[in-house]
């Protein structure tokens, strides 16, 4: 388990290199120079000097498995650059409030449809048909025929919002103009800024990033304006912008930069949280008590039968 | 097998239509976080400025450069207070921060009348607030709990009125209709008089921060008092030359403090600025007790309100729920004896029995 702490955070130093097309044993061995968290890129490096290929020299510094390495193997630039990002985020510690706010119209459906489903479920396996018979058993209510297949029915439905949800969200993210979330522009900012960090630190090109933080600093034509006097240096334009502070030898301390914007975005996902959680919370509570797998049911039947 | 699948397509329209929704109120919640930032202003980002002013000032950087690195890290009422700073002559970061508004009128004379040698101390006791994650997470945790009430409140008004009309008809019926309805009315005024105060308190809150009140009611004065004698003893300043110092922070004290100073009476100047102790040594142990102090005190707090603050959602749902189940338990037998028939539909929630009652009362109508 210790061995593969810092793992995402090397994996995706690696993918930036990949992706901006430097020469790998150089800019790796920088890395590692500056920041202590990228130390296990020097014996990357060091592998990759004595010939092997970058996907073998990762599995053998652990930062892959041997089926991962072996599936990367013959990749282009493209295709592992996109391989080792998408394998840095899937072992990135997640920030709650971020995921919270990301994938909100998700959790709102789940919340509000899995107790319900889960309490019927119970009652099915308890009474041998949903809601009905344990109902008739406590008097309740008069018998009624409910089908069990009222009960998949039920989570079918849930399950189709739920694919149709997480496929928009996943489709709309890979489009240059969507926001990470739509919830929270300080949030949304703090991640571009990360982000964008990162990218520039490894060299990489982060101009959409760019483009798409400037917009929503509040002052995007003096931002732009820094970009364009830095000659389109990322690197340069954030230093001047003072998002990466000087060390004591007035050199960029990207270090600091990173652990400060890493900071930010926990900060901002934190703030979030407590809403996004209210919110989620007073829907589940609507969802269990109107008990009709969602707080508009009773509407709809109404309108339904009305018409 | 038309009704199954009607059934799902409506199903999955409505929780498409749920998922967007919470999106929308998400936003539409950030709205009073953005108004009591609004109301908070340029103090909101005050720690964070205090804190990089004070490194810039011990790195001996200009101020000018660490002004112009917060700039993109702050609100718009902090960055006209910014760019007010970078625009003005005074010498003096502290007079100037001052006199561009960045500082909170509580914290503003002291931080204005602070020697160059002080400044980076006190900005940092400012800015002692940032780094308390407890603090934070009760924030945090205090925020969930009363928009949890304001969002159960909203919601329970949606649909108590017309199932308290159900509760009123159906009472001669159903005796425990009654008592349903008590504690839905109970319930829900609870909870009104919960997301009220709630909402006064946030109210408050920020205009307190907007001023400064809350560091200054946590004693900011006499903790910035006590740094400055404590540098000043430690330099060997006579007892004259220190109330003069901390006159210029604490005006109000001036009386006290020159008094003490003039008869040479170190204990008397320390007791003067809120630490009745004798000796330098004295106060080092003091200061270091009271910080102390603070720290389980505010851990105590921190406690106290994350056991208290879930009964705020605990009483009016508990009422609810117990006023939910009751309709659920006492409907079900006058609706059924007014329609006189076999019940088929489901009325196993409180909502749907009122759906079902007003169904059933448009029915009866209809046929008289």
């Amino acid at each position: 388990m210790l061995g593969r702490m810092g793992r995402a955070e090397c994996l995706a130093a690696t993918a930036m290199v990949v992706g901006a097309r430097l020469e790998p044993v150089d800019a790796l061995r920088r890395l590692a120079s500056e920041d202590p968290g990228l130390r296990r890129l020097e014996r990357v490096a060091m592998r990759l000097s004595s010939g092997l290929a970058l996907p073998e020299a990762l599995a053998a510094c652990r930062l892959l498995s041997a089926t991962e390495a072996s599936r990367l193997a013959a990749a282009g630039p493209d295709v592992l650059a996109d391989g080792l990002t998408r394998l840095a985020q899937g072992h990135a510690e997640p920030v709650p409030g971020e995921l919270l706010a990301r994938w909100l119209p998700l959790w709102a459906v789940l919340v509000a449809t899995l107790p319900s489903l889960i309490i019927g479920s119970a009652v099915a396996l308890i009474a041998g048909s949903l809601y009905g018979g344990l109902w008739d058993v406590l008097s309740l209510m008069p018998h009624h025929a409910a089908p069990a297949a009222w009960w998949f029915a039920q989570a079918g439905a849930t399950l189709c919002a739920v694919a149709v949800l997480a496929a928009a969200i996943w489709t709309l993210r890979r489009t240059p103009l969507w926001l990470a979330t739509t919830v929270s522009l300080a949030l949304e900012r703090a991640i571009l800024l990360d982000e964008l960090v990162h990218a520039a630190r490894a060299g990489a090109d982060g101009t959409v990033l760019y483009r798409r933080w400037a917009l929503l600093t509040g002052d995007g034509a003096s931002v732009r304006h820094i970009l364009e006097r830095s000659g389109g240096d990322l690197a340069t334009a954030l230093v001047d912008l003072g998002v990466v502070p000087r060390d004591a030898a007035r050199q960029p301390d990207w270090a600091a930069a990173c652990a400060g914007t890493r900071l930010a975005r926990r900060q901002a996902a934190d703030a979030v949280t407590p809403w996004l959680t209210a919110l989620l919370i007073v829907l589940g509570l609507a969802g269990f008590l109107t008990w009709g797998l969602s707080p508009f049911m009773p509407m709809y039947q109404m309108i339904r039968q009305l018409s | 097998m038309n009704d199954l699948a009607f059934h799902i397509g409506q199903q999955v329209l409505v929780l498409l239509i749920l998922g967007a929704g919470a999106v929308a109120i998400a936003a539409l919640l950030l709205i009073p976080a953005w108004l009591l930032g609004r109301i908070a202003g340029a103090a909101r980002d005050w720690p964070l400025v205090a804190d990089r002013v004070a490194g810039a000032l011990e790195r001996r950087e200009p101020l000018d450069e660490a002004l112009g690195n917060l700039w993109l890290m702050v609100g718009g009422a902090m960055r006209a207070r910014l760019d007010e700073a970078m625009s003005l002559e005074e010498p003096s970061p502290g007079r100037r921060l001052v006199a561009a508004g960045v500082v909170p009128a509580a914290q503003a004379a002291a931080i204005a009348a602070a020697a160059p040698e002080d400044l980076p101390t006190l900005l940092r006791l400012s800015a002692r607030d940032q780094g308390d994650a407890a603090l934070r997470r009760l924030r945090g945790y205090a925020t969930a709990m009363l928009l949890v009430v304001a969002l159960f409140t909203v919601w329970q008004l949606s649909w108590s009125a017309p199932m308290l009309r159900m509760c009123r008809y159906l009472a001669p019926q159903a005796p425990g209709m009654d008592q349903a309805a008590a504690l839905i009315i109970a319930s829900k005024w609870i909870a009104i008089g919960i997301a009220g105060s709630g909402a006064a308190l946030a109210l408050l809150w920020a205009f307190g921060r907007r001023h400064g009140w809350w560091e200054a009611v946590a004693g900011w004065g006499r903790l910035a008092r006590a740094l400055v004698l404590r540098r000043l003893l430690a330099a060997g300043v006579r007892e004259g030359a220190c109330a003069e110092r901390l006159a210029s922070l604490s005006p109000h004290l001036r009386a006290r403090l020159i008094a003490a100073g003039e008869r040479g009476d170190l204990p008397g100047l320390l007791a003067a600025a809120g630490w009745p102790v004798a000796t330098p040594e004295a106060l080092d142990r003091a200061f270091a007790a009271d910080l102390e102090q603070r720290r389980r005190r505010g851990a105590r707090g921190v406690l106290l309100a994350s056991l208290l603050l879930p009964l705020c959602i605990a009483v009016p749902v508990g009422l609810a729920g117990g006023g939910v189940m009751l309709v659920m338990t006492t409907a079900q037998a006058p609706i059924t004896a007014i329609a006189d028939r076999a019940q088929t539909g489901v009325v196993g929630t409180p909502s749907q029995a009122l759906l079902h009652w007003l169904l059933l009362r448009r029915t009866l109508a209809e046929e008289r």
